[in-house]
């Protein structure tokens, strides 16, 4: 997937984030009683997020990465959209 | 040598290896402002790294974190969250923040916003809203290193000799070596942190309810109340969905515009370095299971500290371990409060020589260097002051100081991506945003939905910054440019 994509991804992901964090999402995550790998659930809810935006944000420099060398690859020298 | 001296010893070694590091690190850096305030521009990945989650992590969560799970139960969830979501757009930001200090010679956070929206009332106000801001976080730090002082050698060392002994052994290599000191004794600091936490983080539940799940099925079977979100006030009242979920969005506003932690971006090699950092940020975020671990163990212990935020060495002086490695997880605990500590002081004393003093009285760059250097005095002796006093959390101490740093995101992002901005607007909106944050702070029985007075501000900063703005006369196009065409 190109840059752009990886970066509307990546907006939309912690974008989603901070909502489910939050109330009224979070209010629907909070049964006491469930505990996930030894977990409350909700303290698992924000852990796996926390794990989604490091993957998120990995891949999102990887294709940065990847667009910097095709731009200097083809002498264009610009990346997609940039000044990031 | 019987247990209290032993872990004395191991805490008196740990200092001394912490000074020599931060002694030997200003031997690299120039000896001018840019080398004491931005380490010469030249910072890896391993040491942003550090420096940018040990400065983050403090004795607040170290400390406090543990301290809310035990008393609060599931309300510090919010700090597991705010770090991530205030970091990610860093990503975006930081690299341009570093590429226009380059291009202009910024290194403070005020010499960027004044740079694009000129005015010294403007530099002025951020650096009193930042030193309003610092001294209560710089007394966090200092009264965490006091407690665990206090706590470890049996009430021998008081948490006024303790707090005066790590904080000066801060203010030397801080005075000596500036940044580069902060930067080499984060590093060091942020390793010894993460491998203490993870390993009393799983150390203490299995020896005390044989597993993490165990421990949070006793809480649940006794204190169920303690696991439902959002967990519990200071009083041990509910807390209020309006309180937890503003505290989220206050503090993720707000984490990357402490100006200790923003200034850090003029100190990285390459923009790459400060992308990786922030891609790598969530693994230092993570470092707070383990330390709610630690604060939850202590829920069902038949004794109480004295105050909450005392939990962390109150159990781990009663848990039986051998007393070298009592000694090794105080000394983690202090490095979580001296590696934000050594920022805070050097940041303080920076902003209010470049921003406050320097462009009403210009100075030498000797002059400047000399003049940080007593602030850094100054700012230390008044945090300590305000450490001896007992009566509030550390966690809600920092909490109130989000409320005036997350302020300062309207006008950041203004000045990176706003053409239409100007500066009478960001004047207007920062002032606003602050007297409201301050006014709700000062009377919270009058908060709406008990909401975060940060997010109060804002909600009176966003309008005004984009009325008065649009209301002028726009910038001229050309000076935007600079801003802009990073």
């Amino acid at each position: 997937m190109p840059l752009r994509t990886w970066r509307s991804i990546a907006w939309t992901y912690h974008i989603l984030f901070a909502i489910a964090v939050v109330w009224p999402v979070q209010a629907l995550v909070n049964d006491p009683e469930v505990l996930v790998v030894g977990l409350p659930v909700q303290m698992a809810w924000a852990a796996g997020w926390l794990l989604g935006s490091l993957v998120v944000l990995w891949r999102l420099d990887s294709a940065r990465t990847r667009e910097i060398r095709l731009a200097g690859a083809d002498g264009s020298g610009t990346v997609s959209g940039g000044g990031e | 040598m019987d247990g209290t001296g032993l872990i004395t010893v191991v805490i008196l070694v740990y200092l001394a290896v912490t000074l020599g590091v931060g002694m030997m690190a200003g031997r690299r850096a120039s000896r001018s402002v840019q080398g004491y305030v931005a380490g010469d521009r030249d910072f890896g990945l391993l040491v942003m790294y550090f420096i940018t989650g040990a400065t983050v992590f403090s004795a607040f969560a170290f400390l406090g974190g543990p301290g809310w799970a035990y008393s609060r139960g599931a309300a510090a969830f919010y700090i597991l969250t705010y770090g991530v979501l205030g970091m990610a757009p860093w990503y975006a930001m930081g690299p341009r923040v570093a590429a226009l200090g380059r291009r202009f010679g910024f290194v403070t956070q005020a010499q960027l916003l004044v740079g694009r929206f000129p005015s010294k009332a403007l530099s002025l106000l951020m650096a009193v809203l930042t030193l309003a801001a610092f001294v209560p976080y710089v007394t966090i730090q200092m009264r965490g290193a006091g407690i665990v002082i206090e706590a470890v050698t049996g009430g021998e060392i008081p948490l006024w000799a303790g707090a005066a002994l790590a904080y000066g052994i801060v203010m030397v290599y801080v005075l000596n070596s500036g940044v580069s000191a902060v930067g080499w004794t984060n590093t060091f600091q942020g390793v010894f942190m993460i491998v203490i936490a993870w390993v009393l983080g799983i150390y203490l539940p299995y020896r005390m309810y044989g597993g993490v799940g165990p421990m949070f099925e006793q809480i649940l079977d006794q204190r169920p109340e303690l696991l439902s979100l959002p967990g519990l006030d200071g009083n041990g009242n509910p807390w209020s969905w309006g309180a937890y979920s503003t505290a989220i969005l206050a503090s993720a506003i707000g984490v990357t515009m402490w100006p200790h932690l923003f200034m850090k971006a003029y100190t990285a090699r390459s923009d790459t370095i400060i992308r990786r950092t922030v891609i790598l940020f969530p693994t230092f975020q993570l470092f707070l299971i383990p330390v709610f671990l630690i604060g939850f163990a202590g829920v069902l212990f038949p004794e109480s500290p004295d105050q909450p935020d005392f939990i962390l060495p109150f159990l781990i002086l009663r848990s039986e371990l051998p007393a070298l490695v009592v000694g090794l997880f105080c000394a983690g605990a202090l490095s979580a409060s001296m590696s934000t500590g050594d920022a805070l002081l050097h940041g303080a004393a920076s902003v209010v020589v470049e921003d406050g003093v320097q462009p009403f009285k210009p100075l030498s760059d000797r002059a400047q260097r000399t003049l940080m250097r007593v602030l850094v005095l100054v700012v230390g002796a008044l945090a300590y002051i305000s450490a001896l006093h007992e009566g509030f959390s550390l966690v809600d101490l920092l909490l109130a100081s989000y409320g005036i740093i997350c302020q300062f995101m309207p006008a950041m992002v203004a000045a990176l991506y706003w053409r239409r901005a100007t500066t009478a607007g960001v004047l207007c909106g920062l002032l606003a945003g602050s007297v409201v944050s301050v006014f709700f702070f000062l009377f919270p029985e009058l908060k709406p939905l008990g909401m975060h007075e940060g997010i109060l501000g804002l909600v009176v900063h966003l309008p005004v910054l984009a009325a008065v703005s649009l209301g002028g006369r726009p910038q001229d196009r050309e000076h935007v440019d600079g801003y802009l065409r990073v």
